[in-house]
């Protein structure tokens, strides 16, 4: 079961099943089974304290088929190719989903930042980009934020490579700050997106979400403004939330900026007075409409799932069901919206910033706001109609049209 | 006069002798009987200068002898070598010279006065004062007695004013001077009856500020810039003695011998019979009158016990501080600062405080209470009153989460506000940590971890109703100026925490969180902190902890005490070989090295049986089981293990217990459910913690969740539970609090905890009995 521990490994599982459902030849399967291009690098950095340290760095360009490669860096200690691939293959089919011309990369720098100052971050940011540059660009790589990355060490990276081609090109990273071409709307777009596609879900279904109920798991930037937005644009009443310290259940409402700024002070939703308290496991089985798994991975379980009364599922943290649990979900009749489409509102702002930063004209946040409505409803209607064509479940039938639409691509250039 | 003698006169090239010679002889003769001493020293001066040594004048003397005009006038060789010292000395010396040699003289004349004053058996506290004062009188100028000289006085003054401990005089003589006691004495308020002392943490207070600022030598003038310390008042022990003296509240003193319910069951009727007790008129008068002397500034009463602040034992938070409003009409200003008065001297006869002496072998001592009474350090903000910043540092960093960071930089809490919140276990609220090594190094890299642990509530004085009180930073920071903002905030903006690049780059205070990283980054105060706490560490020749606050670019020393020693083993190895079923649990927040061995009994406090418990009151039952189990302990090893922060301010957060609930403990273990929610917060710096560390008591954070962790819950679970062998009645605890007979368990093996902070890894284990 070793090989069952390691990302790649399971990410090339997920492939074949695809692969084998699509009926894809040998050579397509196998091309996409693996990165075209990866890059590893030695960077010597200089330390605060006059020491050099060596750190390790990887990219990967997992498929350019369909478009420049497109993924976030991460900064971690426990950083390894294969988690790298695996995310850089994710990207890959969450950009084909949402059928934005873009392939699929990821990034890591084997880290600590913990125990490094913001200058030591700043060099090894720039050092990074030195040694990448030749195979960044607007149309061949873009990286963004991800873990232990932030909208600082973006514009690091932007500057280095500008500095590096004596041009402007700010188009080359994106998860910048606003004032050096970062693109309104980024801030809650995971959440609006997946609000998005949990409206056209819930039309094609005929259900009726106003003044239905609405539960949360996982209170951070996603969960909140999921709540906001849910109540704004569906008229979603939130009835749950929860975080790792509890959760907080009240049947009339709960009033959300209140409890928004209860958990700023307080850090945790549990000790909010106005509702009971609950637990995790008893907000994931509560009778509501509509159920957003926003924090961490595998809650949903084959020990739970069978508990869970939600109408509809929308998975705006990555990973919350287990494979176990989408089969007794599916069977249940709940539809679930997977993550890589319900959360591919973020990446695809992503990429509205590289369009306005390559046009050099900035659009109005409505704009942005009317645009990822337009590319999340696509992008449903997609992955709907395959899962009623191919009787999968949704998440089945996104990987199905996402795995195609790289496919095709592949195919059309002669590749393979 | 003419006009033409006035004319010759400013023609003369002697007139300017003359009149420096003659201002010089007005000045000496005022002081007749010190004229011998004078002249020797002009001579002195002289020589010591270069300008004309004795033999030389010698020889002037033996030639101006010849000349007829001298003999005619018969003066002695004695006259006139005199009068050539004065002309040599009046004319090659500035007024303001002349003036200091006088002076030193006048000084050494009343010093002598002074050390035979305070060497007298048996000789009154008047006498010394007038002997001080007529000392003091005299001008300081740039000369100074001899320090050896000084040193014996110093040591007879500090020995009657400020302290009697042997180790503190040996530090304080060398830096607190004469004149500061004198300084001293104007601030301080007594009865005649009754000579006190200011006690320790007034005492220690003042010679760190000494140690850094020095009156004589060695200054610097950084810290001369920026250290201060608050106006303070000394309301010295004897006020105390005459207190319980007026009110005939003696049968207090004996109460310490008392079993510990028996104190427990006093201090409750304490209060009562304080509140009708009474200071005698004179002393209220005393109040009353210095209360007009400082006006309506709000006042914190600190307590400054004798024993308290004690090198080596600290008696940190021990003892009450009452803040005062000190708002109104002086009548009610009176009454509050009497009522104030009186708290911190009923907090002497506390049960926390005679425990903790009962333990530290102090108990024989015939503690005093002075009361250090200061002027709140801050600023009005509509009914509120704060300072930017307070808090607590260290000369040692024991958290050293990471190996970069220097033991020896130290560590400091910080808090927006009352430094309460940096001393108190503080529900779910945490103070800035900064390691003064590397202030911007932090555990969490997330915005979101960095804003969940920074300080939410600031705490303040509410002037209007006189009250302590803790506001959510959100609602204080728009009321104090934007430079605290500035100097206090990032913002959560585009996705990460920014820090303001210039003072009016500021957001909503929605998105804002306190991180300090300008103050820490656009100040001195990393670097006057880590120069504070070198100089103070290696005058007292041990580390020290200094509690601070920080307004309007001046840092205010509040107080400063030495750290318990505690023997650190070099290097503490964890065995490779320990079976997987004799490991109990494995830590990975080492703050120190420790080795902890032969641990016959453990309790164990269920994390997630304490957490169901629905009501305060049945949670606060549990802190009594510990508390109970505790005593009954007597001298067995024992290891006490629970939920989340121990002694926290917040019952869901931890079990709440005092030090004294858990003093026979020698480990005490905080286990960390991420699940559960409760997080050990590293509470490196609270006054709990300190207690522990003074006490020998390892403290050990055990993350059962964290994948490098590991917790053998069975071992705690399986285990029979054999409580109702060591106390009754708390039968219906039994499913959260276990006690575990370690020997009887395991067929004689003990559990042995060894902590590797170099390394940051640690073990608890079942192994043989070891020898010590």
């Amino acid at each position: 079961m070793e090989s069952g521990l390691n990302p790649f490994k399971i990410a090339q599982h997920e492939l074949d099943k695809a692969a084998v459902r699509l009926g894809l030849d040998p050579a397509t399967h196998e091309f996409l089974r693996w990165p075209m291009r990866e890059y590893h690098c030695t960077l010597p950095i200089k330390m605060d304290d006059g020491s050099t340290k060596i750190f390790k760095a990887f990219r990967v360009q997992y498929n350019t088929a369909r478009g420049p490669a497109k993924g976030g860096i991460r900064w971690h200690p426990d950083e390894t190719i294969d988690t790298v691939r695996a995310l850089a293959a994710w990207m890959t089919w969450k950009t084909a989903v949402v059928d934005i011309p873009l392939g699929g990369g990821k990034g890591g720098i084997v880290c600590n930042p913990k125990e490094m100052s913001d200058g030591e971050k700043e060099r090894l940011a720039r050092a990074y980009v030195r040694a990448i540059a030749d195979v960044l660009g607007v149309d061949k790589d873009v990286p963004a934020p991800d873990v232990y990355t932030n909208p600082q060490i973006m514009a690091w990276m932007m500057d280095e490579y500008e500095t590096i081609v004596r041009s402007h090109h700010p188009g080359v990273i994106t998860g910048k700050p606003l004032s050096i071409g970062g693109s309104p709307g980024r801030f809650d777009a995971t959440a609006r997106g997946g609000i998005y596609v949990l409206r056209e879900a819930a039309k094609v279904e005929g259900i009726s979400l106003q003044g239905k109920t609405m539960a949360i798991q996982g209170f951070g930037n996603a969960g909140q403004f999921a709540a906001l937005l849910g109540e704004k644009l569906l008229g979603l009443k939130l009835v749950a939330v929860s975080d790792s310290k509890g959760g907080i259940y009240n049947p009339k409402g709960l009033r959300i900026k209140d409890l928004i700024e209860h958990k700023k002070l307080y850090g945790t939703v549990a000790s909010y007075s106005d509702g009971e308290q609950i637990t995790n496991d008893e907000l994931l089985s509560l009778d509501v409409a509509v159920l957003f798994p926003a924090a961490l991975e595998n809650v949903i379980t084959e020990n739970n799932a069978d508990n869970v009364k939600a109408r509809i599922i929308c998975e705006l943290a990555n990973g919350p069901t287990t494979p176990d649990a989408d089969s007794i979900l599916f069977d249940k009749g709940i539809i679930v919206l997977p993550d890589f489409l319900a959360n591919a509102g973020g990446v695809t702002v992503s990429y509205f910033e590289q369009v306005q930063n390559t046009y050099n004209f900035y659009w109005e946040e409505k704009e942005v706001h009317w645009r990822l409505d337009e590319t999340m409803k696509r992008a449903f209607r997609a992955v709907k109609e395959m899962s009623v064509k191919e009787k999968v479940n949704m998440r089945e039938a996104a990987y199905l049209v996402s795995v195609a639409r790289v496919a095709e691509a592949c195919k059309l250039r002669g590749w393979v | 006069m003419s006009s033409k003698i006035s004319a010759d006169y400013e023609k003369s090239v002697c007139l300017p002798s003359i009149l420096k010679i003659s201002d010089l002889l007005l000045k000496i003769c005022r002081y007749r009987s010190l004229i011998r001493e004078m002249r020797s020293t002009f001579l002195d001066a002289l020589e010591d200068n270069g300008i004309i040594t004795e033999q030389a004048i010698e020889e002037e003397v033996s030639a101006l002898l010849n000349r007829p005009e001298i003999k005619k006038i018969g003066i002695n060789r004695s006259e006139l070598a005199d009068i050539i010292i004065y002309l040599y000395f009046s004319t090659n010396f500035s007024a303001e010279e002349i003036e200091n040699y006088i002076n030193l003289v006048r000084k050494k004349d009343r010093f002598r006065n002074l050390w035979k004053v305070v060497n007298t058996e048996g000789v009154s506290h008047r006498k010394i004062i007038k002997a001080l004062k007529e000392f003091c009188s005299i001008p300081e100028g740039n000369l100074y007695i001899n320090p050896e000289d000084a040193e014996g006085v110093r040591v007879a003054l500090i020995n009657h004013f400020i302290s009697n401990q042997l180790p503190f005089i040996g530090v304080a003589k060398k830096h607190i001077t004469i004149r500061d006691i004198d300084e001293l004495i104007d601030r301080t308020y007594g009865t005649p009856k009754r000579p006190g002392f200011i006690g320790g943490k007034a005492a220690g207070m003042l010679l760190a500020y000494r140690i850094l600022v020095p009156r004589l030598q060695d200054r610097d003038p950084e810290l001369e810039q920026y250290i201060t310390i608050p106006e303070s008042y000394y309301f010295n022990s004897g006020i105390f003695s005459e207190f319980i003296e007026y009110n005939e509240l003696h049968q207090f003193r004996i109460q310490k011998y008392r079993s510990r319910e028996a104190i427990e069951e006093d201090y409750k009727h304490i209060s009562e019979l304080f509140a009708k007790a009474k200071f005698p008129p004179d002393l209220e008068e005393t109040f009353a009158e210095f209360l007009e002397r400082v006006g309506e500034a709000p006042l914190i009463l600190r307590s400054s016990s004798l024993l308290e602040d004690n090198f080596g034992h600290a008696f940190a938070g021990k003892y009450d501080s009452v803040f005062v409003a000190n708002q109104g009409p002086l009548e009610k200003r009176l009454e509050e600062f009497i009522w104030g008065l009186k708290r911190v001297h009923m907090s002497t006869y506390g049960p926390g405080p005679i425990l903790y002496r009962r333990d530290h072998n102090l108990l024989d001592f015939d503690e005093k209470m002075a009361v250090l009474v200061q002027k709140v350090v801050g600023r009005q903000y509509g009914d509120y009153f704060l300072p930017f910043a307070a808090g607590v540092a260290f000369s040692r960093n024991m958290y050293r989460w990471s190996p970069k960071i220097r033991k020896e930089d130290g560590i400091v809490r910080l808090v927006l506000g009352l430094g309460t919140r940096a001393v108190d276990r503080i529900g779910v609220d945490y103070a800035r940590l900064v390691s003064l090594s590397h202030p911007f190094l932090r555990p969490e890299v997330e915005p979101r971890q960095i804003m969940k642990y920074s300080q939410k509530m600031v705490d303040l004085l509410n002037l209007k109703t006189g009250e302590l009180e803790s506001l959510p930073f959100t609602k204080v920071l728009p009321l104090m100026d934007s430079n605290a903002a500035y100097l206090a905030l990032s913002f959560y903006v585009d996705g990460y925490l920014k820090t303001p690049m210039f003072k009016s780059d500021l957001h909503s205070i929605d998105n804002a969180c306190i991180t300090f990283d300008n103050f820490l980054k656009n100040t001195v105060f990393v670097n006057l902190m880590k120069k504070i706490l070198k100089r103070l560490e290696s005058a007292y020749g041990s580390p020290v902890d200094v509690e601070f606050a920080w307004e309007d670019g001046k840092l205010y020393l509040l107080q400063c005490r030495t750290l318990a020693g505690r023997d650190e083993p070099a290097e503490v190895s964890i065995p490779r070989d320990i079976e997987k079923d004799r490991v109990v649990f494995v830590n990975r927040k080492v703050l120190f090295n420790a080795r902890v061995m032969n641990i016959e009994f453990v309790v164990y406090v269920d994390p997630k049986e304490y957490r169901k418990i629905g009501s305060y009151q049945e949670k606060l039952q549990i802190g009594r089981v510990v508390s109970e189990i505790n005593r009954r302990m007597e001298d067995r090893r024992y290891a006490l293990f629970g939920p989340g922060r121990w002694g926290s301010n917040d019952i869901n957060l931890g079990v709440k217990v005092g030090y004294e609930d858990i003093n026979r403990a020698i480990i005490l273990g905080e286990i960390a459910y991420e699940t559960e929610g409760m997080t050990p917060e590293v509470s490196f710096g609270t006054h709990f913690f300190n207690d522990l560390i003074e006490a020998k008591i390892v403290p050990v954070a055990i993350f059962p969740d964290d994948p490098n962790c590991y917790f053998n819950e069975n071992f705690f679970m399986e285990a029979p539970n054999e409580m109702a062998k060591m106390v009754s009645g708390f039968e219906k605890y039994a499913k959260v609090v276990k006690v575990i007979n370690v020997r009887e368990l395991t067929n004689g093996l003990v559990m042995h905890v060894l902590q590797d902070a170099n390394n940051q890894e640690g073990m608890g284990f079942l192994g043989s009995p070891e020898a010590e």
